[in-house]
C-alpha cells in the first residue's frame, strides 16, 4: 500500500508563508478559509537565550482517520488509489460532523458552496505519468517541506526523515497515527506540539 | 507583439472621452470585450524574472488563452532554485488588480482634498509635462526639475537620473540610496577597489554563499534578514549554509527566523551598530587575531599618516626628503630599516617588502621638517582602543559574554564574513557602520575566497549573439551602475549636455560628497529648497515610485511642500497616497509582468519577459524617453541632441525596435520569448569559473605587477604610483571630503570625513530621553517590499496591520497585551497637525525583541482611496514613518537621516474606523484579469 503524506522540516522552515498563499492561489481558497496555516511557536526561554519554530499544520494524511470514520455519507473517503484521505464535494451535506472529529482543526468550511474541504496533497495534478509535488512544496523557500510515500524508502518523504532520525516528531496522536512528520532538531528547539 | 485586441478596436476604446472618476476599485472598467487573437485553450509557459523585489527569481508563467494564471519558480535556477515568495506569488494579482491605472489622468479639483480623475490620451500628458518644463527653463532655468524613483515595484533606477542629466538640470533623490545600499556600497568600494561588491545578502551580492560548495564556516547576519527580505534567495541561502554547517551569528533587535536558527544572537540597540563593531575591531586587533601576513602585504595598514592633518590623511611621499617623483604613499620597512615610499607588489620585488603594521616613525620632510608619524593600522588601532567588550556591552544592551563569544567564534574561522543590511543605512552613522563592517571582513582576509561573501562572480559568455544596442543608454547600464552614468561621455558629437555648474549646485551634493556615487541629491536639503525657495526653486516633479508618504522620513513634512509645485507628475502601477496628496497627472506603467529588459542571473541569461501588456500601460523608460521627444520636438537643443543625434532613448514609437535588441540574432521575438531564459552554461561550470585570489594575484601584463585592488576606487586622486592596497584606513575619503569626486573641484564640506568610523550616540537616545521612553527600529517582512502590496488580498489576509512588537516588561507596565492594538507617537507627532494623534497597529509582545525597543515595519491603507473615504488615512493611520526624523544630525558624507533608533511612547488604544482588518473586507482588490492590449505603445 501507499501512504502519501506531507513531512515538514522545522529546522528549515523560515516562516514565509509562501507555502499558505501557493495552496491558496491553486485551489482557489476563498479569503478568511484555509488548508493550510503556518503557526508560530514561541519565542520561549530567557531573553536572550529563546527557541522558536514556525509549524505548518494541514491534513496529516491519518492512518485511521476519524474525519472518514464519521462521515454520514461517505463524502470523507481514502483514494482506493493512492489511499490518500480526500472530500468529495458531490456527496458533502455540510453536517461538520468531520470538522469536530478532526483533533488538528484543519478541515476548512467552504462558506460559498457550503461543503467541507481540505488539502488534497495536490493530487488533482497527479498524472498517469506519475505522483507531482504540490505547490507548497515547489515553491518552499526554505526547502523544508516534501511530498511522498512514507512505504517508498526512496521517497523525498523518507529520505528526509532517514537523514535526521533522532529529530522526527508528530502532532498529538490520539489513535488516529497521523502519518505526517516533523523534524525539529533538539540544537534549535524543543518539540512542543505533541504528546 | 501578438495583441489579443485587433489594432482597430483598441485606437477606438483610447478614443473615448474621458469621465471623471474616483481610482479605487470602483473605478469603471471601459475596455470593453472584443474579439480575441488567440486560439481557444491555448496554454504557454514562458520564462521571466519576478520583480516584487530586486533579486529576481526566475520564474515560469502559465499563459491561457492569453492570461496569466499560475506562477512558478525555475527548479535550475541556482539563486532561487524553483522557490518563490509570497511577494513572487502574488505577481498575478498584482498583475490583474482591479486598481490598476489603466490609461494617463488628469486630476479634476484641488491637490490632497478631491480624489477625482479625468481620461487622457497618452500625447495629451506627454505634451503638458513637456510644455511645463518648457515653461520653466524659460522662465527660471533647467534646475527646477525634480526625479525620483523609488526601490519598490519594478523600477528602473538609472531613468530618472539619465533624463535630470539630459536635460542639463535639477536634482533626483530616492527614499532609498543615502538611506539603503548606497552609503555600505560606495564607502566599501573605496576600501576593497569596486570590485567585487559589497558583501550584502539581501542585495542580492554575496553569491559565494550560494556556491553549492558551501565553504563558509562563520557568516555573520548583521542588520540583515535573509528570511525577512528575500525568502526564496538569502533566505534559501542561509538555510543551506546552516545545513552545510556554517555557524553564524545575527546581530538584530529582532529575534527574526534567522535568530532563531543562529548560533548567537545579539539582540542591540538600534543606532548602536558602530560602537559594537569598534568593540570587534579592537579585541581581534588588540589580540593578534587577525590575518597579519595578508595585513602586511595587502592592507594600507603600514602607510604613515601625516601628524599634522587635522583628519589624519596619510602622508604622501612627495612631501618626504629624498623620494623620487610620482606621488604615492610612504611605509616603515623592517628589513631596511628606513621610511619607503610604497610600491606595487609584484613576484620579483615582494620579498623585498617587509612593511611595519604597527608603531610609530620619524620621517625627514623635504624642507627638513621632522615628524613622528603612526602607522595607520597604528593609528586605526589607537582610534578603536577605548571599545572594550564591556563598553560596547553597556552601550548596545547586549552581555559582554555573548559578544565575546561572537567575536571569538568568527575570528577563529577560516573562511566567512560579514553581511550588512539596510538597517545601518537608516541611520546617520550608515557609512561608519559600512566602513566597520567591511574592515572585519578585510583584517581576517575574508575577501576573493572560498566561502567569504566578498568574492567576484565570473561573466560567462552569452550562448546567443545578441543584436548590438540601438539606444546604448537602454541596455549598458544595470540597476546598480549609477555612477556610470555620465552622459557628457555618451556624446557623439562632444555635446555638454550636464555642465559643471549643474552637478555642483545638485542640492547638499557639496557638503554630502558620497551622494555623487548614485548622482543623488540630499533631500533634507531639497525639501528645504521647496519650501524657501533657497538657493533655487524645484517646480517641476516627475516621480516614479510607489508612495512616498511611506517611504520618506517625517512625511508628513512633505504635504506643505507639494503645494509649491508647478506640476507634479506619478508614474505607477497603481494610485497610491502620493497621487492623492501630490499629483496633477499620473501615468500607467506596466507590472514586472508586463515589463521587458535583459537580465543576467548566475548562468542564465536572457529578460524579463512581457507576458502580457495591460490597458495603456507602459514601461517608464518609454515614458522618460517620450517626454525627452516631445521636448525636442518643441525645439530644447539639449533633448534635440539627446534624441536626434545620439539616439539616446527609446520611446513609445520604438518599443518593437526596442525588443529586438534583447533578441538574439536570427529569432524572432516569440521564439526568443519561448526560450527565455537560456543558460549560458551549466551551474557546475559557472562555479568551476570563480577565479578567488586570481582575482588580484593575476599579473599586469604592462608591468608585470600583481592586479592588486583596483586604485580608480582605493587611491585618492592626487596619488600617481599606486600600491593597489586594501584601503582599510580609509585616506580616500578624507580626500572627498575636501576635494569631491567629480572630474571638477567641488568646495570642501563643512566638516572633515574621517579615515577611521567612530560611534556617536543616538541624537534621541533612551539613554535621556524620559518623554519618549522607548526605541524605534524597522525592519522587513516577507510579504511586501518598501511600499508595495499592501492592496493584495492574500497579502493583507496574512497581515492585515503592522505588527508593534514591544517586549513583556515594557507591555504590562502600559496594559498592552498581544492582539491589542496600540497608538505609537514621536516627537514628530508634536510638530505635525496631520499627525497630532500618531499612529496605530497592533501589539505582539514577545521576549524575542531588544528590551527596550519596539518594532514596527512601514505601512501604508489603500482602502482610503477608495470612493468615499479620506485618502489622507491612507498614509496617516498606521504609517511609522510619519514619525521618523528628516532633521539634523546627518550622516557628514551621505546625508543619511534616521528612519530607525529614535524614540517613541506606545499606549493602548482602539482600532482605528476604517481599516479593512478581516480577510473578507479585501474581496474587492482580489484579481480582475483582463486581456493583452499591446500596451500605451504607439
Amino acid at each position: 500500500m501507499s501512504r502519501y503524506c506531507l513531512v515538514v522540516d522545522l529546522d528549515r522552515c523560515i516562516g514565509c508563508q509562501s507555502c499558505e498563499i501557493a495552496c491558496k492561489n491553486e485551489n482557489q481558497v476563498a479569503l478568511g478559509e484555509r488548508w493550510n496555516k503556518v503557526m508560530k511557536v514561541g519565542p520561549s526561554g530567557e531573553y536572550p537565550y529563546l527557541e522558536q519554530y514556525y509549524l505548518p499544520v494541514m491534513c496529516q494524511q491519518c492512518q485511521d482517520a476519524p474525519c472518514v470514520n464519521v462521515c454520514p455519507t461517505g463524502a470523507s473517503y481514502r483514494d482506493p488509489d493512492t489511499d490518500v484521505v480526500l472530500v468529495d464535494k458531490e456527496k458533502c451535506i455540510g453536517c461538520k460532523y468531520c470538522m469536530m472529529a478532526c483533533p488538528y482543526d484543519v478541515r476548512n468550511w467552504n462558506r460559498e458552496e457550503k461543503v467541507v474541504e481540505k488539502c488534497t496533497l495536490c493530487s488533482q495534478r497527479w498524472t498517469e505519468e506519475g505522483v507531482v509535488d504540490p505547490l507548497c512544496v515547489t515553491v518552499c523557500c526554505g526547502s523544508a517541506r516534501f511530498m511522498g510515500d512514507l512505504d517508498d524508502p526512496n521517497s523525498t518523504v523518507s529520505q528526509a526523515l532517514a537523514a535526521k532520525p533522532d529529530s522526527i516528531h508528530r502532532l498529538t496522536d490520539v489513535g488516529n497515527g497521523p502519518s505526517t512528520a516533523y523534524i525539529l532538531s533538539e540544537k534549535y528547539a524543543t518539540w512542543k506540539s505533541g504528546e | 507583439m501578438n495583441t489579443d485586441l485587433t489594432r482597430r478596436s483598441f485606437m477606438k476604446l483610447t478614443a473615448a472621452a474621458g469621465v471623471a472618476t474616483a481610482l479605487g476599485a470602483t473605478a469603471v472598467n471601459n475596455l470593453v470585450e472584443t474579439e480575441k487573437a488567440y486560439a481557444e485553450d491555448e496554454v504557454k509557459q514562458l520564462g521571466s524574472f519576478c520583480k516584487g523585489c530586486i533579486l529576481g527569481c526566475q520564474v515560469i508563467a502559465t499563459v491561457r488563452n492569453g492570461r496569466v494564471v499560475r506562477l512558478e519558480g525555475n527548479q535550475d535556477n541556482p539563486y532561487n532554485r524553483g522557490r518563490l515568495c509570497p511577494k513572487g506569488l502574488c505577481g498575478v494579482n498584482a498583475l490583474y488588480h482591479p486598481n490598476r491605472t489603466k490609461y494617463p489622468m488628469r486630476r479634476v479639483g484641488e491637490r490632497g482634498v478631491d480624489n477625482k480623475w479625468e481620461r487622457i490620451s497618452w500625447e495629451e500628458g506627454i505634451t503638458q509635462v513637456a510644455e511645463a518644463l518648457i515653461e520653466m527653463r524659460d522662465k527660471t532655468g533647467r534646475n527646477g526639475l525634480l526625479a525620483t524613483s523609488g526601490g519598490g515595484g519594478n523600477p528602473q533606477f538609472n531613468d530618472p537620473l539619465a533624463f535630470r542629466s539630459y536635460w542639463g538640470g535639477g536634482n533626483c533623490f530616492e527614499p532609498g540610496a543615502a538611506q539603503c545600499a548606497m552609503p555600505r556600497d560606495w564607502i566599501m568600494s573605496m576600501m576593497f577597489g569596486g570590485r567585487p561588491t559589497f558583501p550584502s545578502i539581501a542585495d542580492g551580492q554575496a553569491r559565494e554563499l550560494y556556491n553549492p560548495a558551501y565553504n563558509c564556516e562563520c557568516y555573520v547576519i548583521w542588520g540583515t534578514g535573509p528570511a525577512q527580505s528575500g525568502p526564496a534567495q538569502p533566505g534559501r541561502c542561509c538555510v543551506e549554509l546552516r545545513e552545510h554547517g556554517t555557524k553564524t551569528i545575527v546581530v538584530d533587535p529582532r529575534f527574526t527566523a534567522d535568530s532563531a536558527r543562529a548560533d548567537i544572537w545579539l539582540p542591540i540597540r538600534p543606532g548602536t551598530d558602530v560602537a559594537m563593531m569598534l568593540a570587534w575591531l579592537n579585541h581581534i586587533l588588540s589580540n593578534d587575531l587577525y590575518n597579519k601576513e595578508f595585513m602586511e602585504k595587502w592592507s594600507n595598514f603600514p602607510h604613515l599618516v601625516d601628524p599634522r592633518d587635522p583628519a589624519g590623511a596619510l602622508l604622501r611621499s612627495s612631501e618626504v626628503k629624498g623620494m623620487a617623483d610620482g606621488t604615492s604613499y610612504v611605509y616603515f620597512d623592517t628589513a631596511k630599516n628606513a621610511v619607503c615610499k610604497t610600491f606595487a607588489l609584484s613576484p620579483e620585488n615582494e620579498g623585498e617588502y617587509q612593511p611595519s603594521l604597527w608603531g610609530e616613525y620619524e620621517v625627514e620632510l623635504n624642507d627638513g621638517t621632522k615628524l613622528t608619524c603612526k602607522t595607520a593600522g597604528q593609528a586605526y588601532k589607537d582610534s578603536v582602543a577605548e571599545w572594550t567588550i564591556e563598553k560596547a556591552a553597556e552601550i548596545c544592551w547586549v552581555n559582554a559574554d555573548d559578544i565575546k563569544k561572537a567575536i571569538e567564534m568568527y575570528a577563529s574561522a577560516n573562511s566567512g564574513g560579514v553581511s550588512l543590511g539596510v538597517a545601518t543605512d537608516h541611520h546617520p552613522q550608515s557609512t561608519q557602520a559600512g566602513e566597520g563592517a567591511c574592515a572585519l571582513n578585510l583584517i581576517m582576509g575574508f575577501i576573493e575566497k572560498p566561502g567569504c561573501p566578498i568574492s567576484t562572480m565570473p561573466k560567462m559568455p552569452s550562448k546567443y549573439e545578441m543584436q548590438a544596442p540601438v539606444r546604448e543608454f537602454f541596455s549598458a547600464l544595470g540597476p546598480n551602475m549609477r555612477q556610470q552614468l555620465q552622459v557628457n561621455e555618451r556624446s557623439t558629437n562632444g555635446y555638454i549636455y550636464e555642465t559643471d555648474e549643474s552637478v555642483a549646485e545638485w542640492l547638499g551634493y557639496t557638503e554630502h560628497k558620497g551622494l555623487g556615487y548614485w548622482r543623488q541629491s540630499h533631500i533634507p536639503t531639497v525639501h528645504n529648497a521647496v519650501m524657501t525657495g533657497e538657493p533655487y526653486q524645484p517646480r517641476v516633479w516627475i516621480e516614479r515610485s510607489g508612495n512616498k508618504m511611506t517611504n520618506l522620513a517625517d512625511s508628513s513634512s512633505w504635504v506643505d511642500a507639494f503645494k509649491k509645485f508647478d506640476l507634479i507628475v506619478h508614474s505607477y502601477m497603481y494610485p497610491t497616497s502620493f497621487t492623492f496628496e501630490a499629483a496633477d497627472i499620473i501615468f500607467p506603467i506596466t507590472e514586472w509582468l508586463e515589463s521587458a529588459y535583459s537580465a543576467t542571473v548566475c548562468n542564465y541569461g536572457g529578460f524579463h519577459s512581457n507576458v502580457t501588456l495591460l490597458f495603456e500601460h507602459c514601461d517608464d523608460r518609454f515614458t522618460w524617453g517620450t517626454i525627452m521627444q516631445k521636448l525636442a520636438d518643441l525645439g530644447d537643443p539639449n533633448a534635440y541632441n539627446c534624441i536626434y543625434v545620439d539616439n539616446a532613448y527609446h520611446t513609445q514609437s520604438t518599443f518593437q525596435e526596442y525588443l529586438k535588441e534583447l533578441t538574439p540574432v536570427g529569432m524572432t521575438w516569440e521564439e526568443a520569448q519561448a526560450i527565455n531564459p537560456w543558460k549560458n552554461c551549466e551551474e557546475d561550470e559557472f562555479w568551476a569559473a570563480m577565479k578567488y585570489e586570481e582575482n588580484y594575484l593575476a599579473l599586469d601584463e604592462e608591468d608585470g605587477t600583481y592586479t592588486g585592488f583596483n586604485p580608480d576606487f582605493t587611491d585618492a586622486a592626487d596619488i600617481q604610483v599606486s600600491p593597489k592596497k586594501l584601503s582599510i584606513y580609509n585616506d580616500k575619503v578624507v580626500y572627498i571630503g575636501r576635494h569631491g569626486q567629480e572630474k571638477f573641484e567641488l568646495p570642501p564640506a563643512s566638516v572633515d570625513y574621517q579615515p577611521v568610523p567612530y560611534y556617536e550616540e543616538p541624537s534621541e537616545s533612551p539613554l535621556t530621553d524620559t518623554d519618549y521612553p522607548l526605541v524605534l527600529t524597522e525592519g522587513r517582512i516577507p510579504y511586501v517590499q518598501h511600499g508595495t502590496m499592501r492592496n493584495i488580498p492574500y497579502i493583507r489576509e496574512i497581515y492585515p496591520a503592522p505588527e508593534v512588537w514591544i517586549d513583556p516588561d515594557a507591555a504590562a507596565e502600559r496594559g498592552i497585551e498581544t492582539g491589542d492594538w496600540v497608538n505609537v507617537k514621536s516627537r514628530r507627532c508634536e510638530e505635525s497637525e496631520y499627525i497630532k494623534d500618531g499612529i496605530f497597529g497592533v501589539a505582539y509582545v514577545t521576549p524575542g525583541i531588544c528590551h527596550g525597543v519596539v518594532y514596527m515595519e512601514r505601512w501604508w491603507n489603500p482602502e482610503f482611496l477608495e470612493e468615499g473615504q479620506d485618502a489622507r488615512k491612507s498614509w496617516t493611520l498606521c504609517n511609522m514613518n510619519v514619525l521618523s526624523k528628516k532633521a539634523e544630525p546627518w550622516n557628514p558624507e551621505c546625508g543619511t537621516y534616521t528612519l530607525r533608533g529614535f524614540q517613541v511612547e506606545v499606549t493602548k488604544a482602539e482600532r482605528p474606523e476604517g481599516i479593512w482588518y478581516e480577510p473578507e473586507d479585501f474581496a474587492p482588490w482580489l484579481p480582475q484579469p483582463s486581456d493583452n492590449t499591446g500596451g500605451g505603445y504607439r
